[in-house]
């Protein structure tokens, strides 16, 4: 646009350059003329002898005392075709020839605007050069493009100011809409917006509030199911075991049995998928400190209760500080408290080890038997149970994952335990409180040779 | 021993009662809040089965009223609410135990029997933790049946980790139980006192949580 507006520019000034240079071109010439014809009348025998004149140089010396226009190139020439007179820069051949016409034309150089005296036999050429006329207007070009050039950055900045300015209520509905989340859903502020950006912001909070509800609905659901179904199984359990202290035909007993351990499966089918549920409902998930050395020792102490485990399962905390992370401390216990089941069950009689380390981490081991290789690929992938003759559903992994996953963090399972030669390991890597982003999962990595 | 069990499903409510009535205790049923408060005064209750969620409101605020009137009663919660939240909120207030439903009948009428025993043999019992056999009423201890004699403050550490074996204690809760307000405690004091321990019971008797306390894991060397 600017480019465009100084061609234009250009081509006018350009075009009124040449006018004026033209004009003076024209006005020049007539005064000269005058002169000249002044000069011939002073000096008639001068003229007169002209065609017999051989020595221009020594006319022009004469002249030019008189005639002397420093800025003005012209040439006086005779009908004969012979310069009389002419100023020092103008060429000795005339610029025209005889047949030159009053007014203005063009030779290679020269604007050259020619006059005839209207009595004597003499013509005038008046010229510019046509070089100097061009450097004129280049350094007309060059000065109406020059600012340009130095305000082009300056417009850039501004238009860069003006333009985030005005897009500043949007980039920052963009980002609080972007925070919102299944932890997030508080209506979006819409201080400062236009008009049709506050429509946005007014169905998006809507929107939020109707899906809060939705959650809301679904995060009662699950709590509910949980006493719904908890209370009953109770009840069950408890006939069944009264049923079984009486004296009963063995027929019966065995019936009772049965109908006992299909009660345990149930309850506990019921109880995975109650706390699958729970992990993948997110409206519940609260984001405190939480300090993993407490946690662990709280879920442990449930454990501890059976005298059995008490001595199988071991607690360990690398440092007297807590090891924090931010989280919901209830989904973390319970992702732990999966681990460990898995870990006692899958590995009867041998020893359970918690291990809360930095960064963030906890890492359940046992020393178990372990699985090969090809079976941790496909528990890696897919969380199914470590063994199919274990009595497990499949959920454990995958609710500890869902869990690890909400938290962004990260699961990884090792099989023989990293420094053993047998034995399961899963370790959880989450954020440590106090840094950001952490690096954590890095440095992990590189302790993978340690002994869990 | 004579059970108050606080429960607002009836169907659950009547299978605990016969159960525990066929395991020869003596059990009342209180369905509400309020109803609990009244039946306490009635009678000696040896344990309270708490649940949490009730109709006319929260099964802990039963407890400072129990707690008060019989110190010595042990209180269950058998809830629904499996969070750790809530087992934590349920014995920070004071409860002995927390059974989350549905609970196995089997351990329950174990915790009671404990109970049973703990107030029919005076104030304590014989309990058993790994290698050790802790005799709390004669001040006894043995390592894999070997007689140890203990200092008079190590004693009252022992009880502490004994009473509840498969609880973490915070050094502040163990320095607390081994001196009064006035005496003048060192920083390390506990510490030297655990290490007394271990040196007579063995090494890893006593597990080191750090940050967290201590467990008492009865394991000798």
């Amino acid at each position: 646009m600017w480019l465009l507006m100084s061609i234009g520019v250009t081509y006018y000034v350009q075009e009124e350059i040449e006018e004026a240079y033209d004009e003076s071109l024209r006005t020049s010439a007539l005064r000269l003329l005058e002169l000249a014809t002044h000069e011939v009348d002073e000096m008639p025998s001068y003229f007169s002898a002209i065609p017999e004149m051989s020595a221009l140089g020594d006319a022009s010396a004469v002249s030019s005392e008189h005639l002397l226009l420093p800025s003005l190139t012209y040439q006086i020439v005779a009908m004969s075709g012979r310069v009389i007179l002419r100023s020092k820069d103008a060429p000795d051949a005339p610029m025209m020839g005889n047949d030159a016409k009053n007014g203005f034309s063009y030779t290679p150089t020269w604007r050259v605007f020619t006059l005839r005296h209207a009595s004597a036999p003499l013509r005038i050429h008046v010229a510019d050069s046509r070089a100097h006329r061009r450097e004129e207007l280049v350094s007309i070009w060059i000065w109406t493009l020059l600012p340009l050039l130095a305000v082009f950055p300056g417009i850039a900045w501004g238009i860069r100011r003006v333009t985030k300015h005005s897009l500043a209520p949007v980039e920052s509905l963009v980002s609080e809409i972007a925070q919102r989340g299944v932890t997030n859903m508080s209506p979006v502020g819409g201080k400062g917006l236009p008009p049709e950006m506050q429509m946005i912001c007014d169905s998006t909070n809507h929107l939020l509030t109707r899906l809060k509800g939705a959650l809301d609905i679904e995060r009662s659901l699950a709590a509910n199911a949980a006493h719904e179904l908890r209370t009953p199984l109770a009840a069950a359990r408890l006939r069944l075991a009264n049923a079984l202290d009486q004296s009963l035909p063995e027929t019966a007993r065995m019936a009772m049995d049965e109908a006992a351990a299909s009660l345990e499966r149930l309850a506990r089918r019921a109880e995975k998928l109650l706390q699958m549920s729970r992990a993948e409902s997110s409206a519940s998930f609260v984001r405190d400190t939480v300090d993993l050395g407490a946690l662990a020792c709280d879920v442990a102490e449930d454990f501890w209760r059976d005298p059995e485990i008490s001595k199988r399962l071991e607690v360990q905390i690398s440092r007297d500080e807590p090891i924090t992370t931010i989280g919901d401390g209830d989904a973390l216990a319970l992702a732990l408290r999966n681990l460990i089941e898995n870990a006692l069950r899958y590995a009867p009689g041998a020893s359970v080890k918690v291990k809360v380390m930095e960064p963030a981490t906890i890492i359940v081991r046992d020393l178990g038997p372990g699985v090969d290789a090809a079976t941790l690929d496909v528990i890696t992938t897919r969380h199914v149970r470590r063994s199919n003759n274990h009595g497990g559903y499949g959920l454990g992994l995958s609710i500890v994952n869902t869990v690890v996953e909400r938290h962004n963090g990260k699961m990884r399972l090792y099989s023989p335990a990293p420094g053993h030669s047998k034995g399961f390991a899963v370790a959880l890597v989450f954020k440590s409180a106090s840094d950001g982003p952490s690096s954590s999962l890095v440095e992990h990595d590189t302790e993978q040779g340690h002994d869990v | 021993m004579r059970i108050l069990l606080v429960e607002d499903d009836a169907a659950l409510a009547s299978a605990l009662e016969s159960f525990l009535r066929a395991n020869d205790f003596v059990v009342d049923v209180a369905g509400t809040l309020s109803a609990a408060k009244l039946a306490l005064p009635l009678a000696e209750w040896g344990a309270v089965l708490l649940d949490l969620h009730l109709p006319d409101g929260d099964g802990l605020d039963l407890l400072p009223v129990v707690r008060r009137r019989y110190p010595d009663a042990t209180v269950i919660i058998l809830t629904a609410r499996d969070l750790i939240s809530d087992r934590i909120r349920g014995l920070d207030a004071g409860a002995d135990d927390y059974l989350v439903k549905p609970f196995d009948p089997e351990e329950l009428l174990a915790r009671l029997r404990a109970v049973e025993r703990r107030r029919f043999s005076g104030t304590s019992s014989v309990i058993t933790i790994g290698d050790l056999v802790v005799d709390l009423a004669r001040s006894i201890v043995t390592v894999r049946g070997e007689s140890v004699v203990l200092t008079a403050k190590e004693w009252t550490l022992l009880r502490v980790f004994a009473a509840r074996p498969d609880r973490v204690h915070s050094k502040a809760a163990l320095s607390s139980a081994l001196y009064g307000f006035d005496d003048d405690i060192g920083s390390n004091t506990l510490e030297v006192f655990v290490s007394h321990l271990r040196s007579k019971l063995g090494k890893n008797c006593i597990q080191t949580l750090r940050g967290q306390g201590y467990r008492l894991t009865g394991e000798g060397d």
